[in-house]
């Protein structure tokens, strides 16, 4: 979430990196050793951000299909190609090697927007068993990677991050159809990007089709 | 705005091939290819931001408060990677940087408005907020005062209208399409990135730092909270430091020599 402070701040900083000039054009010089810097910080950054995006989602690799693209872009943008060639070259290419199977990873899938997967915390109370993610031991807490069709753990103890709204039925990300109950709880459901989904959406969602873990 | 790539052709091949052609017809079709391109990358931004779950007036509001499209499009890249505010405010703000020396260069420019001190005022703060790379790229195209601000004005005018506009569609777009990841539309984005940092990393030392930034910050990445790896490749400008010390009147460095750059630099 961004919140229009964020943007406010963003704004008026930016704006008084434009203001400044005009008003002190009389007094100061900007040298060209801080000039060269201020150029490769903005390439530093942007190479920097373009390359994170390019290859991972979330804390994890994004699958070889984004980066193909990507760097297919990349190298029509060194030889110069226009603009709207390289923007669609990239896409193509992604959506083409997706479409040959080469899918973003299971676990890269929490950080899509209309992924299926979601990472949560599991507390399994004593020598229970969660049904549809394998044997828990108690007291457990991991991170899982729920599919509709295929749930199955990931590596436990991993990072997680904020507490969205999800499923209290049934253990499904808000984003995999399941109405039931997405308020925000309190409880230690996380999906890969901390989304909170809109509410009033929720109501309208099919509901719970069950058949997933009950939490214990 | 932010395609300086595509502007950057484009005004460096009219530099070298017709410097002294130059018609107010040239200035328009100059003006409205490059306003075609930043279109382009407007609708990429707004679709980006809203398919990464992001509410429809971000990008909007943003687009109108903000008006620089590589901050924009930082800022909005930590926040879907799950950065926390601060750490996209920080990377727009850095890559904003550059826009005081533009406002340095092109000062007369904005600040000379109408007759009233109050109207020169009014023209020097809006004219401020039209501070971009093309913009600023344009005005120092000419010497002649008159044509300086008849090119900072049409060019920054019509960028403000255009990109405005098109991160609207962008936003419709953006909501009308469900599965962005079959469309492969996450590529574009590190796609956009990637083709605005290239025509800047003409100089050596420049890759370097920003290959090494690249690296740490995607080796980050698994570690540090997001949004924080790519702050932290700032810190392969240490190596762009270091190196420099050594040489540091290198001869023929003709980028250094220029107080301030005409080329776009996002």
């Amino acid at each position: 979430m961004m919140p229009m402070l964020a943007i406010a701040a963003l704004a008026a900083i930016t704006y008084a990196f434009r203001i400044a000039g005009p008003l002190l054009a009389d007094r100061v010089t900007v040298a060209a050793t801080a000039q060269r810097l201020f150029t490769s910080a903005a390439a530093v950054l942007l190479v920097a951000l373009a390359a994170t995006s390019a290859l991972t989602a979330g804390h994890d690799f994004a699958g070889w299909a984004r980066p193909a693209g990507v760097a297919a872009a990349g190298l029509l943008a060194a030889r110069r190609a226009p603009f709207p060639v390289v923007v669609l070259v990239a896409a193509s290419v992604t959506a083409l090697l997706r479409l040959a199977g080469i899918h973003l990873p299971e676990r890269a899938r929490g950080s899509s927007p209309n992924g299926l997967v979601v990472r949560f915390r599991v507390n399994i109370p004593r020598n229970r068993t969660i049904s549809g993610l394998g044997a828990g031991k108690p007291g457990e807490t991991g991170a899982y990677v729920l599919d509709e069709k295929r749930p199955q753990p990931v590596t436990s103890g991993r990072r997680l991050g904020p507490v969205p709204g999800g499923c209290r039925r049934c253990a499904r990300a808000a984003a995999s159809g399941c109405g039931a109950a997405r308020e925000p709880t309190r409880s230690s459901w996380t999906a890969g990007r901390g989304r909170r989904m809109p509410r009033r959406r929720s109501r309208a969602a099919a509901p719970c089709r069950g058949g997933a873990p009950r939490r214990g | 705005l932010t395609n300086d790539f595509l502007a950057f052709i484009i005004l460096n091949m009219r530099l070298q091939w017709r410097t002294d052609l130059l018609s107010d017809t040239a200035l328009v079709r100059d003006v409205a290819l490059v306003c075609l391109a930043d279109g382009i990358v407007g609708v990429s931004f707004g679709a980006t931001a809203v398919a990464g779950g992001l509410p429809w007036w971000v990008p909007v509001a943003m687009s109108l408060l903000v008006f620089a499209g590589g901050s924009q499009f930082a800022a909005v890249g930590v926040v879907l990677a799950g950065g926390s505010p601060v750490a996209a405010v920080a990377a727009g703000a850095v890559l904003n940087t550059r826009l005081f020396p533009y406002g340095l260069a092109v000062s007369d420019v904005t600040s000379a408005g109408g007759s009233g001190r109050a109207r020169r005022w009014a023209a020097r703060l809006l004219g401020a907020q039209l501070v971009t790379d093309e913009s600023v790229a344009f005005a120092l195209r000419h010497t002649d005062p008159a044509r300086r601000k008849a090119a900072f004005w049409t060019c920054g005018a019509a960028l403000f209208t255009v990109w405005n506009i098109s991160v609207a569609l962008g936003v419709l777009a953006g909501s009308a399409v469900r599965n962005t990841a079959a469309f492969g539309l996450d590529a574009t984005f590190p796609a956009v990135l990637l083709a605005l940092a290239l025509p800047t990393l003409t100089d050596g030392r420049t890759r370097v730092a920003a290959l090494g930034g690249a690296s740490a910050a995607v080796a980050l990445t698994p570690l540090l909270p997001a949004g924080l790896p790519v702050l932290a490749a700032l810190g392969g400008l240490a190596a762009l430091w270091r190196r420099r010390r050594p040489g540091a009147e290198v001869p023929g460095d003709s980028r250094a020599a220029r107080p301030i750059p005409v080329r776009s630099d996002r």
